[in-house]
């Protein structure tokens, strides 16, 4: 019997089930489809769960979280272990959600930085450029203060950018160098995302707004 | 005087990220109180996540989408565990990477122009071959985009019965397969289940039948073009089948198409029903065979 051998699953879903990740990806590919199922199912709920709170609806979050699944499994030979495979489930879902709210086009709704000028039109997308990250707040953040948002409806309010990071780090309780990972970005940038998207989900969740962004001397 | 952390710091440091502030944090009463509303957004981001639809199973969904399915899950090969290998046939060259859906959505518009291309210029031929028709020809010839003929099966078409992309009559009988008609506008699998499910295990259930008194159909391989040639009594000349077969593993036969939308994209529905397995049903982008969607059925 080979090392590989000795290490594959024998086709017996309980004990599949309590193999750890590494193991069950190389199992999976080659060819182990209890593996393979056995994978999916451990990280499907944390996945849809990911979805849902990018996109905010739970068809949009199904269909998403499919679309996700299809893509490991299609992906699944091409994976090459260097991070791990929840890591790499995760970016391909995070850019699953990302295509898709791209292709539906939603709309958010105006918003106001958090200087307070203007963001854009009714209906315009906003989408942080390069040296411009400032997050999305609703437009009369007073009222929304006082009547507070559901969380899905509050990430909403946020730019894909910034929401993502968020969550990431929430939700999925990634590291700020996973995140950096699964979002192609430097580990500055998910910092700051981060920090800019809970200030502007702060009031809108009911919490108290953040201080001055900067170091200050009391 | 005292320093305080800027919000991204108190922020980082609420992640574990920046543990220089930590003494600070332990003495100043505000940094604590910013904290505890830190901590609170991070619950509420994480808490209850919504239950998924009943009765959906995506992760079984996904690995039928590619024949791998899971509920008739066998021992991995002998060469298990090699890097690199791609299991199940799933990888092929025309696959977009992921994150890149315009390059392929690009692509797959060039692909269904060149394939519209094709079905004009058979369609042409054969209207001048055939000397055009009425429209109440029970033998109409079906054309996909490869220019191959899907002919219904004169003992059992019905008049009228056209393809899918010629609003034909759901029930018809084509090929052996159900004619499910035109789905319309399928926004996920839920729909999809309910719209092709009474018609797919009518069909399911005429395969099993008709496999008792003859050999089950493989599937149909080799052909021009990768395009088998079609087959008695077995819907194997379409392209969209020819894919799923290649992308995925034993389909079975197909007992049953439909046409429907997804998302407005024109799509064809096509189910397969492998013996003593359960119904799968994929639906993909008309004309270049996309995968959009999928489902499973007990």
């Amino acid at each position: 019997m080979t090392a590989d051998a000795g290490r594959r699953p024998q086709g017996r879903p309980s004990a599949v089930a309590s193999l750890p990740d590494h193991e069950l990806v190389i199992a999976a590919q080659g060819g182990d489809r209890v593996a393979l199922d056995a994978l999916l199912r451990r990280h499907h709920p944390r996945l849809r769960a990911l979805c849902l709170r990018l996109t905010g609806d739970p068809t949009d979050a199904d269909d998403a979280c499919q679309d996700a699944l299809v893509s490991l499994v299609r992906g699944l030979a091409r994976f090459d272990g260097r991070s791990t495979f929840a890591t790499w489930a995760y970016r391909v879902t995070t850019n699953t959600c990302l295509d898709e709210l791209r292709r539906r086009r939603r709309r958010p709704a105006p918003g106001l930085s958090e200087d307070g000028s203007a963001m854009g039109t009714p209906g315009e997308i906003f989408a942080p450029g390069a040296g411009d990250d400032a997050a999305l707040m609703a437009p009369d953040t007073g009222e929304t203060v006082a009547n507070r948002l559901d969380v899905g409806d509050a990430l909403g309010r946020l730019a894909p950018d910034f929401r993502v990071a968020v969550v990431l780090r929430d939700l999925c309780e990634l590291s700020y160098v996973e995140i950096a990972e699964v979002l192609d970005v430097p580990v500055g940038t998910v910092r700051s995302r981060i920090a800019r998207g809970r200030a502007a989900l702060l009031p809108l969740l009911g919490g108290n707004p953040p201080r001055a962004g900067k170091r200050r001397r009391s | 005087m005292r320093i305080h952390p800027s919000f991204e710091d108190l922020s980082a440091h609420h992640d574990g990220e920046a543990p220089e502030w930590t003494a600070h944090v332990a003495s100043c009463a505000t940094c604590r109180a910013q904290l505890a509303d830190l901590a609170a957004l991070s619950a509420t981001v994480a808490g209850p996540i919504p239950a998924a639809t009943a009765g959906l199973d995506p992760v079984a969904d996904a690995l039928a989408a590619y024949g791998a399915d899971a509920s008739r899950s066998r021992e991995a090969p002998t060469d298990g565990g090699r890097k690199g290998h791609a299991p199940w046939g799933l990888v092929h060259s025309g696959e977009a990477p992921v994150g890149n859906p315009d390059r392929s959505r690009w692509t797959g518009w060039m692909t269904g122009a060149s394939a519209a291309a094709v079905v004009l210029l058979v369609a042409g031929v054969l209207a001048l071959v055939v000397g055009g028709g009425d429209g109440d020809d029970t033998t109409t010839a079906l054309t996909d985009q490869s220019g191959q003929e899907w002919v219904p099966r004169s003992d059992s078409a019905a008049p009228g019965v056209a393809g899918p992309t010629e609003g034909g009559r759901a029930g018809a009988d084509i090929n052996g397969a159900v004619f499910g008609g035109d789905l319309g506008e399928i926004p996920d699998t839920t729909t999809l289940v309910a719209r092709a499910g009474p018609d797919l295990r009518a069909g399911r259930d005429r395969a099993a039948a008709g496999a008792q008194t003859t050999t089950a159909p493989r599937a149909p391989t080799g052909g021009v073009g990768g395009i088998a040639p079609p087959t008695p009594g077995v819907v194997g000349s379409r392209p969209c089948e020819m894919q799923a077969r290649d992308q995925g593993g034993d389909l079975g036969p197909v007992v049953y198409y439909a046409s429907a939308t997804r998302q407005g994209v024109p799509a064809a529905v096509l189910g397969f029903a492998p013996v003593g397995g359960p119904i799968t049903v994929q639906v993909r982008a008309q004309p270049d065979c996309r995968f959009l969607l999928a489902a499973s059925l007990p």
